[in-house]
């Protein structure tokens, strides 16, 4: 199996007292998108830090396709692409002059320059004020410019750290749909973010971090397993509710069934799939269904369940 | 006027949050007025000389530059002294060798040599070193008259030092004005204080104008504009809180120097006039300024540059009596100048607010031609930014 | 060290410096204005130069010998351009208002009977009639108008020493002239200063031009903090180049603003106002050693600095301190203490620097200035080493 182009390895990182990064280890493979998920100040800044080779770790080590990272780790670094929490451009430039600043630095040069200056103008669809000053832009408008300037040199691992933060729905939209297509060109992604929805949509793989440590890992499917908790189905109505309960007792997919005189609730696995099912059985046992909720457990309360907080306060 | 002031004194909050401003306002124009005082303060001092050499004749010469109010510096190397000169740091050096000394006690004659000074006063100062060292010869020609005529030296040396009221003596009446009296009612720090007063104000009124164009950049002025209040009430507010920056630092200047230094301020109520009115010349300014330029940036170098320039013009730097005539026509059109007049008044002649009516009338003028302008400017900047 | 990325770091930091126009405002326009200002204002104070010539009108009874001496003693001053005349002693009241127009430049007026009251030892007054505004020529007049009188005076205080101690009565008068009549035995050669130095607007240009080098070196320094704090500066910092590379070309952005503004700053002083500073090729070793210094001196207190904000404040506060100390404005004036220390300030070895090679001084001869300028280089960069090493200098 080829080498991971990421390995983070027991990264600990201390400012003063402050323990920032605590024994943070993962990994991440060709093409895969690694969501880090915390709230703010849970260290994931300080993370990205380490293995883009800002900070040394204090203890442990990250090594970017097999080599290890660090401040003076010059080549290595031009693998990664990393796109700063803050606006990383330079106001007084144009959006054009700040990406070929930038190509310049990762040593691009000539036509190579130029083309991917080009290419990368189209993809955050700034092709059209490429000479304008990045200060005159939209907010919009300059988060795509600074996620351009990651991608110039078309880095093996593109850092992303809260990519959305302040951007409007729709450049919103914009961001994830194209980390989710760089993904698919082979891109390993780091992405972290304190938005579950984002987590839950792009990554293939999370992690949950919360005071500087990893507090669980895994798929989507493989954290909510965690929580131990399954789907819940409530329905309403009127007519035979006590016959109800007998026929949905019989589906496969319900593991348990409580009612009162015009309520059932249940819990369910997998309560999409389920749902038509469940609906029939109960009005083919004569209850006439007025109001159905489902609710299944999320990332919020993985995270609600691990750290006895929410992932936003 | 609730609202006027509410946005006033923040702007006062938002100017001393900036706490490079703390430097500039509070510390800076203290260590000039020091920096003044110290070099002009010595108001009896007509000019500094080196002198080289050890002996009777050195002593005498020294002694006859101090009876001139020269300020005496001596030194054991003539090369240090042509130095000193050559640097501006002493208006002229006088250099009297040992052989000088030795022919001196022989009783024969000595030339001594003079280093003038480049810079202003080296002349005037030679032409001093010249008298003295005349007068000097003149005695041991006194002295040597009566030995000849058997007088014993000396007792010849002793009469003649106390035959002080015999002979003419010459008085200098002056005519027009008066320089040396203009400055004689002054403390060392005084004339200092008052210059860096009006400097400091005008200043911190006019970088307050970068505020003002933060504001319109950061959208502040706009969110005021949708509060309940009327535009007027926001230009209102601006104005004053220019107003407040000014008379604050002012304020702080007048009572800083009073006590830290004796700086005497003559009559309380017109001095305070004259701040206060110059606060608003200041603030009108900036708002000028303020509404003209569009970058808070470029606003801080141009109200710096301009702060210094227009203090310069208006005798904040030189005093106004030393001014060539054509440059005190210009003076006419800076706040500074008028200012100065009327510190000059209250701290020369110990005048009251009647005294300086002139010069408050002029900077009142000042303050009702610049403060609608700039009210019109920011008004139509305003209406722009919407 | 990666000289490309350095080049191409200093050189997008250039282009926005320009672009943010207030680097040319504060390296330029405010000091040239200034230096425009005090040009005017002090040529107004005479300092340039040769003396205007000088009228002298001398008002005393026609027959008066010792007014008629004053007018002779004017008319022998050697490289002074005197007229001396003697007028009636009715045309006193005119002579005060031609003083004051500026037609005369300095009257005198002996009363009547002056010289017989002087022979009778008495003390009648000479009234030296100088304009109230000052200006040197009246001052040089009148001083060589009271040297005289002072000379009469004492050759009279003789003749009365003389009267009193028993000289004959015949021969008092003798002795007055005996006086009078001596050729001076302590005269005045003039000495040159040391060559070293620079004209009054020369020292004026050098002064400011020493002044706002530091805060024109400070708008390349510091932006390694306003980097930080806009957020640039972890992006900078993940480019495959050597972390050190980017204060390096920090530093050379503050080198190259340091030396341009200043070269032009000397330029606009040769060219405007008339001033020398020598051989260009000691001139421009001042000028790159002079914003060597200033530029690591900024450099510490960036390091110190946490925001840009304050960086900025540091640096024109280290910059004014060194100005007034080290002359920027005046010079210290004495060779005290404050004079010595003043002399230890990077300000005071650029304008004495200056002034040697003005007065055709060489490399060789800039040792002493050259020695302050390194002593302050080493000393920030040996403090900035010692303040350890954070995260954004590693």
């Amino acid at each position: 199996m080829a080498e991971p182009v990421l390995v983070a390895d027991g990264l600990i990182r201390r400012f003063g007292d402050l323990t920032a990064v605590d024994d943070v280890s993962f990994r991440i493979e060709e093409g895969e998108t690694y969501g880090l998920l915390g709230p703010n100040g849970a260290g994931k800044t300080t993370t990205i830090s380490m293995v883009a080779g800002l900070l040394p770790p204090d203890a442990g080590a990250a090594r970017v396709l097999g080599e290890p990272i660090g401040p003076g780790k010059v080549s290595v670094k031009a693998h990664i692409g990393l796109v700063p929490q803050d606006l990383a451009i330079y106001p007084d430039l144009t959006g054009r002059e700040n990406l070929r600043f930038f190509g310049r630095l990762q040593k691009l040069g000539g036509d190579e320059l130029k083309r991917r200056t080009d290419e990368v103008l189209e993809v955050i669809g700034l092709a059209d004020r490429a000479g304008d000053l990045a200060k005159e832009y939209s907010g919009g408008m300059k988060r795509r410019l600074n996620i351009g300037i990651g991608l110039l040199h078309r880095p093996q691992l593109l850092i992303l750290d809260e990519p959305t933060v302040g951007v409007d729905p729709q450049s919103r939209n914009a961001i994830l749909e194209s980390v989710e297509a760089l993904s698919r060109s082979g891109m390993a992604v780091l992405y972290t973010t304190h938005y579950m929805e984002e987590a839950e949509r792009l990554c293939d793989r999370i992690g949950i971090i919360d005071h500087g440590s990893v507090q669980a890992e895994g798929t989507r499917d493989e954290l909510l397993s965690l929580t131990g908790e399954t789907d819940r189905v409530h329905l309403e109505g009127t007519g035979e509710v006590e016959a109800a309960v007998g026929a949905l007792n019989r589906l496969e997919a319900v593991r348990s069934v409580t009612n009162d005189r015009r309520s059932i609730d249940l819990t369910v696995v997998d309560a999409p799939a389920g749902l038509a099912l469940i609906v029939a059985a109960a009005a083919d046992a004569g209850m006439s269904v007025t109001d159905v909720e489902v609710a299944r457990p999320d990332l919020e309360s993985v995270f609600l369940n691990l750290t006895g907080r929410a992932l936003r306060d | 006027m609730s609202a006027v002031v509410a946005i006033a004194l923040t702007s006062l909050k938002r100017f001393f949050r900036d706490r490079s401003n703390i430097f500039f306002v509070l510390v800076l124009p203290m260590l000039l007025v020091v920096a003044v005082g110290l070099q002009f303060g010595d108001a009896g001092s007509a000019g500094q000389v080196v002198l080289v050499g050890s002996g009777p004749l050195s002593d005498d010469v020294a002694a006859g530059l101090e009876a001139e109010d020269l300020v005496v510096d001596r030194l054991d190397n003539g090369d240090e002294a042509r130095e000193v000169v050559a640097r501006g740091r002493s208006d002229a050096a006088v250099l009297i060798d040992a052989a000088g000394e030795r022919s001196w006690a022989a009783g024969d004659p000595v030339q001594a040599t003079v280093i003038p000074g480049s810079q202003a006063g080296g002349q005037a100062t030679v032409a001093t070193i010249g008298s003295v060292l005349t007068t000097v010869s003149d005695r041991r020609a006194a002295v040597t008259a009566l030995t000849d005529e058997g007088v014993d030296p000396g007792e010849a040396e002793r009469s003649l030092a106390s035959a002080g009221d015999v002979g003419p003596t010459a008085v200098v009446t002056t005519v027009g004005d008066d320089l040396g009296e203009e400055f004689s009612g002054l403390g060392a720090f005084d004339l200092g204080a008052a210059q860096q007063l009006s400097l400091f104000m005008f200043l911190s009124a006019l970088t307050g104008a970068a505020l003002l164009i933060q504001a319109r950049e950061l959208g502040v002025i706009r969110r005021e504009l949708s509060a309940p209040v009327t535009a007027g009430q926001v230009i209102a507010g601006e104005a004053m809180g220019r107003f407040v920056i000014s008379l604050t630092q002012g304020l702080y200047l007048v009572i800083g120097t009073a006590v830290l230094f004796g700086v005497n301020w003559g009559s309380p109520v017109a001095t305070g006039l004259v701040v206060g009115v110059f606060a608003g010349v200041s603030a009108a300014m900036a708002m000028v300024l303020g509404s003209l330029i569009d970058n808070a940036n470029s606003a801080t170098g141009v109200a710096v540059g301009l702060g210094l320039v227009v203090a310069a013009l208006g005798g904040s730097m030189l005093p106004l009596e030393l001014f060539p005539d054509g440059l005190r026509m210009v003076s006419a059109f800076t706040p500074h100048r008028w200012a100065y007049e009327a510190y000059s008044e209250i701290q020369r002649r110990d005048g009251g607010v009647t005294d300086v009516l002139p010069q408050l009338g002029v900077l009142v003028a000042m303050t009702a031609l610049l403060l609608p302008f700039g009210a019109w400017l920011l008004r139509r900047s305003l209406s722009r930014a919407m | 060290m990666d000289l490309s990325a350095i080049w191409t770091m200093a050189a997008s930091d250039l282009r926005q410096r320009v672009r943010d126009r207030s680097v040319f405002i504060f390296a330029l326009v405010v000091p040239i204005a200034l230096m425009f200002v005090f040009n005017l204002l002090f040529s107004g104070l005479g300092s340039s130069g040769a003396l205007e010539p000088i009228k002298v009108q001398v008002a005393a009874e026609p027959d008066d010998s010792i007014a008629q001496g004053l007018v002779d003693v004017f008319g022998s001053i050697d490289g002074l351009d005197v007229t001396a005349t003697l007028v009636s002693l009715g045309s006193k009241g005119a002579l005060s208002n031609e003083v004051e127009s500026g037609a005369v430049t300095l009257g005198v007026v002996f009363p009547a009977g002056f010289a017989g009251a002087v022979q009778q030892g008495g003390s009648p007054q000479v009234e030296l009639i100088v304009p109230g505004d000052g200006g040197l020529e009246p001052g040089v007049a009148a001083s060589i108008a009271s040297g005289y009188v002072d000379r009469v005076a004492t050759a009279s205080r003789a003749a009365s020493v003389a009267g009193s101690a028993g000289v004959a009565p015949e021969d008092l008068q003798k002795v007055a002239q005996a006086v009078a009549a001596t050729a001076p035995t302590l005269t005045a050669e003039e000495g040159a200063p040391s060559d070293q130095q620079l004209s009054p607007g020369g020292y004026l240009v050098a002064g400011q031009a020493a002044l706002f080098m530091f805060f024109t070196v400070g708008f390349g320094v510091v932006t390694y903090v306003y980097e930080r704090e806009q957020g640039t500066l972890p992006r900078l910092m993940s480019m495959p180049i050597p972390p050190r590379s980017i204060i390096v070309a920090k530093v050379l952005v503050s080198f190259i603003l340091g030396v341009v503004a200043t070269a032009v700053l000397l330029g606009v002083g040769v060219l405007f106002f008339g001033v020398g500073f020598g051989n260009v090729v000691p001139v421009g070793v001042i000028v790159v050693a002079a914003v060597l210094a200033a530029t690591s001196l900024v450099l510490l207190v960036t390091r110190v600095a946490r925001t840009a904000e304050q960086a900025q404040a540091a640096t024109a506060m280290v910059g004014i301190l060194l100005g007034v100390l080290g002359g920027s404005f005046f010079p210290i004036s004495g060779s005290g203490l404050l004079a010595k220390v003043s002399d230890l300030t990077p300000t005071a070895a650029f304008i004495r620097g200056l002034g040697i090679t003005n007065g055709g001084g060489g490399v060789a001869d800039l040792g002493a200035p050259l020695a302050v300028f390194a002593i302050f280089a080493l000393g920030s960069v040996v403090v900035s080493l010692a303040l350890g090493n954070d995260e954004s200098f590693a």
